[in-house]
């Protein structure tokens, strides 16, 4: 049905009626926003945290449809993860609701269902899917890196072979005195293929550097191999759809007028601006929402500047200018928050530069306008030159928060650290006080969750089955070490479990097993499975299943930690299947014509996915963080992006990110890369100045996350020996004697330490 | 003064549990049925994620569907079916496809043959009658909707094919119109038993697809019509049939949009997703339970997380 249009006057008359308080809900730059002329300039709206971005964009939507006459169907809106794309399209439907609600009948038929409205990929896909576009058709995409990594093992990609470690040291990607094993490879192989697609390099004109042939050559054949197994990867879906958008059914539809709006636009990479810019091509229709303080994916090839330089692609693609808004007014946080997050991002030195911009042009200091106030410390910090006390205080916080009724719920206390890795350099030390003074937590994406008792008995469990022997060593080729050694540790963790005596029925079932195949005389008809049970053939996944119907593992799938680490366990168990012999494990004959696996079965079995679960479960940056009620939620700062709490906890501030791979890469790539927005060869910032441009970012959301109340809680060793310099950096300012020497002088600007 | 104290001597206000105000979607075969049929299947490999390691068995329904999508856009772009020749080529291209993307049957030439013989039997059955009302494939249908108690939810599903008058062109034997608009759904199966589960699932998806396009278009459509493509395989109703859609009603099967049972189905999806969202605000430990009512046992058996599962404590 077609949506009947109404003046600006009859949109904003409804809109009050919403708000039942006679006004409208925006202030001056905010309508400024949701009034712009769509036929006048694309709209550049930098957006500080908690400045009511959503609630613009979705104002400045509706707008567009009632009172412009876009159909939602021509309208494309995007963010960066497939949560906040759900939330937005919640937002969307209850404000239809909101207005058909006070009376306004035309709301009534606006179909949201046809506003394109996802992310980036999951809208590539729809698309290419929705006009059947051959090329995209039922194709498989591998949806992470592991199970990337093992396509590429899989495919037997070129890379894999380079064992000489100075092709990988060229891309900085290796540093050790020894060569990696294919395990590594294919990681770093993966990492590289990504960072070519992303970047929309062109493969021939990499193909004809000498430096970079090699590499060139080996995406060729990994491109070949995804091609003959009609398989993709995330990154690659964007470089079907910008070939789709090229065809004549791409541009007929490009050509019908599109309205696109990007949010999250600061970690946008080449190959998305490209089709952003593609896509608005006949309608010059562009909106871009983002936050350049809060740009944090540089590591996934995304660049700050495609949002700090908008006006030069504006120009370059569509010869307009844009019209830049700053949302600067925070309603999220307490007064003092804001504060100490405007006071954080303007002191440093790198985030000022007289020649390029590093922070967008113009842009204002936040205002604070929270419901949040109160004279109270709203910014603390806990130190110590232990960690253990540091991290015990901090437990006591939150348990007397919780015993005080400061808060409801332990839910809504958040830990924020760059790493949610539970080691003693790590967070351990804060989960132990937690656990110690029985305050409930959830860690799910704890880097070290391979080492978890009960993910490492499991697959000790699966490997007692296919290898009763537990032989490392003498298996058809060499596995790395680390593997091995990990093996150890779950063979070990597993009979810790049998020796226990308490889970009879698990160890009557695995001695089972061995018996049989030990007794099962080898039947060549038989031999591509383990065995076959009532019908059905035994997979690996298959035997997963029924050794988690086993004690202890059935309880743990009753708490969400558990339960979401033998998840994992079982998605990249059936990733592997997918790539592996769907799963076989096939016999073979041994001298008394009795039965085991096969040699290359069982090799690649503990070589590509117990490899694959001892690299790391997950990547902590990409998984959407599901915030649990009654439990502290610790997470990454990259998860936490887009969330707000009540009270957070920065942990670890003095962990920090450094220069890496990433700098040395977006160097190596820079010439091959054809972007408006980039700065020009040799134009850079030193790599030691982007890495801090990261570091500061990271932490501005980090801090910019909290409502009530912001506690950064570290080991602080103070003098002349001490992480002085970690802390400056994190703090954003000079104390009055100079440089920080002791613990006093960040009091002194935090407030009081509260213990 | 503590630093508790000087909180809550400061001003302090303690905050509010936050509502989770997500609107989710919901489907008729990936939730309700689903949900209804076992709501622990449904909670593990549904709402929590785990993989199954079964999926041979959508290789034939995938495939006719493919095909069949095909040739519409065969016969839009140049006006005329395929031959024999032709359904066989556009079955070996989308097997093609399917088993590159890792969809493989258990005997891949015996499928396709099967495939290729429906197909053909299906055009040579309904010809250009039914290609030519054709309006769209994979039609969607999408509706914001409220349940009793209130909860705002998104009711989606997909129509292999909306249509013009296909039944009156056909000449089937109901009362039809040259201006109906049809909705049509294909199965790659044979049809199932009166009564039995299947037809009443069946018949719930297509009153539930009704309900959604009166609601996206402000009327019902005349009929909507399940085609089981399986019976086609039978040569002595192929026989008899004589090249007479109208003597071959045994695969067609046609739900006409009745209110009161529009409204049952309705009032039971709404009920259903009010279980399933009522289920996901419980404690983890207690979500996803078995359920109490009997469960076929066809569904358990291709059920992996059965070993884990009080309504079959397994002796395998």
């Amino acid at each position: 049905m077609d949506v009947e249009t109404i003046t600006l006057d009859e949109f904003y008359q409804a809109i009050i009626k919403t708000t039942g308080n006679g006004g409208l809900p925006f202030n001056a730059e905010q309508r400024q926003a949701v009034e712009h002329d769509l036929k006048l300039s694309p709209l550049w709206v930098v957006a500080g945290p908690g400045t009511g971005k959503t609630h613009t964009l979705t104002w400045l939507l509706f707008k567009r449809i009632l009172v412009d006459g876009i159909e939602p169907s021509k309208i494309f809106l995007t963010t960066f993860t497939n949560k906040a794309a759900e939330e937005l399209h919640s937002r969307l439907i209850q404000t239809k609701q909101q207005l058909v609600a006070v009376g306004l009948s035309q709301a009534e038929s606006i179909d949201v269902s046809h506003i394109l409205c996802g992310t980036l990929h999951s809208l590539a896909s729809k698309i290419m899917e929705d006009m059947r576009y051959d090329k995209a058709l039922r194709i498989r995409i591998l949806e992470d890196e592991i199970t990337q990594q093992f396509f590429i093992r899989k495919s037997r990609n070129p890379l894999i072979d380079i064992d000489d470690s100075a092709f990988w040291e060229f891309y900085n990607l290796w540093n050790k005195p020894f060569p990696p094993n294919k395990a590594k490879r294919s990681e770093m192989a993966a990492k590289l293929f990504n960072r070519i697609t992303e970047g929309n390099i062109d493969i021939n004109v990499l193909l004809q550097d000498t430096n970079n042939e090699i590499l060139a050559q080996g995406y060729l054949a990994y491109i070949e191999s995804l091609h003959e197994h009609h398989r993709t990867d995330l990154a690659l879906l964007q470089k079907h759809l910008l070939e789709f958008l090229e065809t004549d059914i791409g541009q007929q539809w490009v050509n019908t007028g599109l309205t696109v709006i990007v949010d999250e636009y600061q970690d946008t990479n080449p190959i998305q601006e490209t089709i952003y810019f593609t896509l608005a091509k006949s309608s010059k229709d562009i909106t871009v929402v983002g936050d350049d303080d809060q740009s944090l994916y540089r590591f996934r090839g995304a660049t700050v500047d495609s949002l700090l330089y908008f006006d030069q692609a504006c120009e370059h693609y569509l010869s307009v200018k844009p019209d830049p808004i700053y949302l600067h007014e925070n309603r999220r946080s307490h007064p003092k928050i804001v504060e100490f997050v405007n006071q954080f991002i303007k002191h440093h030195p790198e985030m000022k530069d007289p020649n390029i911009r590093v922070r967008a042009p113009g842009k204002p200091e936040m205002t604070s306008n929270s419901p949040i106030q109160g004279d109270y410390p709203a910014v603390a910090s806990i130190l110590n030159r232990e960690i253990r006390v540091a991290a015990e205080q901090t437990a006591d916080l939150v348990k007397s928060l919780k015993e005080n009724q400061l808060i409801e719920d332990y839910g809504q206390v958040a830990f924020l650290t760059y790493t949610t890795r539970e080691s003693v350099q790590g967070i351990q030390q804060y989960t132990d006080a937690l656990a110690q003074k029985g305050i409930p937590f959830y860690n799910p994406r704890n880097k070290q969750a391979h080492r978890d008792q009960l993910v490492q008995a499991l697959i000790g469990a699966l490997s007692h089955i296919v290898n009763p022997e537990e032989n490392f060593d003498g298996l058809v080729a060499r596995l790395p070490g680390a593997v091995v050694e990990y093996m150890q540790s779950c063979q070990f963790a597993l009979s810790e479990l049998i020796d226990s005596g308490k889970y009879p029925d698990l160890e009557a079932y695995l001695d089972n097993w061995v018996d049989d195949l030990a007794q099962q005389k080898f039947n060549q008809e038989k031999a591509n499975y383990l065995a076959y049970k009532k019908g059905q053939n035994i997979t690996l996944l298959s035997l997963l299943y029924r050794l988690i119907a086993f004690e202890p593992f059935a309880t743990g799938l009753t708490g969400a930690e558990p339960a979401g680490r033998m998840k994992v366990v079982n998605v990249v168990l059936s990733e592997y299947e997918s790539m592996y012999n769907e799963g076989r494990m096939r016999l073979k004959q041994l001298p008394d014509s009795s039965c085991a696996v096969e040699d290359w079965h069982l090799y690649n079995f503990y070589s590509i996915f117990v490899e694959g679960i001892h690299d790391g479960l997950s990547d902590p940056e990409d998984e959407a963080f599901q915030v649990q009620q009654g439990e502290v939620n610790i997470m990454t700062i990259h998860q936490s992006k887009g969330l707000e709490f009540e009270v957070a906890f920065v942990i670890r501030p003095d962990k920090q990110p450094f220069v890496s791979e990433t700098n040395r890469l977006e160097e190596l790539f820079l010439p091959y890369i054809d972007s408006p927005s980039l700065p020009e060869v040799g134009g850079l910032r030193d790599d030691s100045m982007r890495a801090a441009e990261d570091t500061i970012r990271l932490f501005f959301v980090a801090y910019s996350r909290a409502k009530r109340l912001l506690v950064l809680s570290g080991k602080f060793a103070g003098g002349r020996t001490g992480n002085t310099q970690k802390w400056q950096r994190i703090l954003g300012f000079e104390p009055e004697s100079g440089e920080i020497a002791a613990a006093r002088d960040l009091k002194d600007k935090l407030g009081v330490q509260p213990v | 003064m503590s630093f508790i104290e000087q909180l809550k001597n400061g001003g302090w206000t303690k905050p509010k549990l936050k509502q989770d105000n997500n609107i989710r979607k919901y489907s008729t075969t990936g939730d309700i049925l689903s949900y209804k049929r076992c709501k622990r299947q449904y909670g593990y490999f549904h709402e929590r994620g785990f993989k199954s390691s079964s999926t041979t068995q959508m290789y034939f329904g995938t495939l006719v569907h493919d095909v069949l999508d095909k040739i519409h856009r065969i016969y839009q772009s140049t006006g005329a079916l395929p031959d024999e020749q032709g359904v066989k080529d556009v079955v070996d291209e989308s097997h093609e496809v399917l088993v590159r993307a890792g969809i493989r049957p258990y005997d891949p030439i015996q499928q396709k043959k099967n495939a290729t013989k429906l197909l053909g039997r299906f055009l040579e059955l309904v010809n250009v009658k039914f290609f030519n009302h054709v309006q769209q494939t994979e039609y969607p249908l999408e509706r914001e909707l409220k349940t009793d108690n209130d909860t705002p939810y998104v009711l989606h599903g997909i129509v292999d094919v909306l249509s013009g008058a296909i039944c009156h062109d056909l000449d089937l034997p109901y009362s039809t119109d040259p201006g109906d608009i049809e909705i049509w759904d294909y199965k790659a199966s044979k049809r199932p038993e009166k009564g039995s589960q299947y037809i009443k699932d069946y018949q719930y998806q297509m009153r539930v697809y009704c309900e959604l396009y009166k609601q996206q278009t402000g009327k019902y459509p005349a009929r909507a019509v399940l085609v089981f493509l399986g019976d086609l395989n039978d040569d002595k109703f192929w026989e008899a049939a004589g090249g007479d859609p109208s003597n071959f009603a045994r695969i067609f099967y046609v739900v006409t949009p009745n209110l009161d049972h529009i409204e049952t189905a309705m009032t039971n999806f709404n009920g259903t997703v009010d279980l399933i969202e009522e289920e996901r605000g419980k404690l983890f430990e207690e979500q996803w339970q078995a359920p109490e009512h009997e469960v076929d046992s066809m569904t358990c058996q291709a059920c992996e997380i059965r070993f884990n599962c009080e309504r079959l404590t397994s002796s395998e």
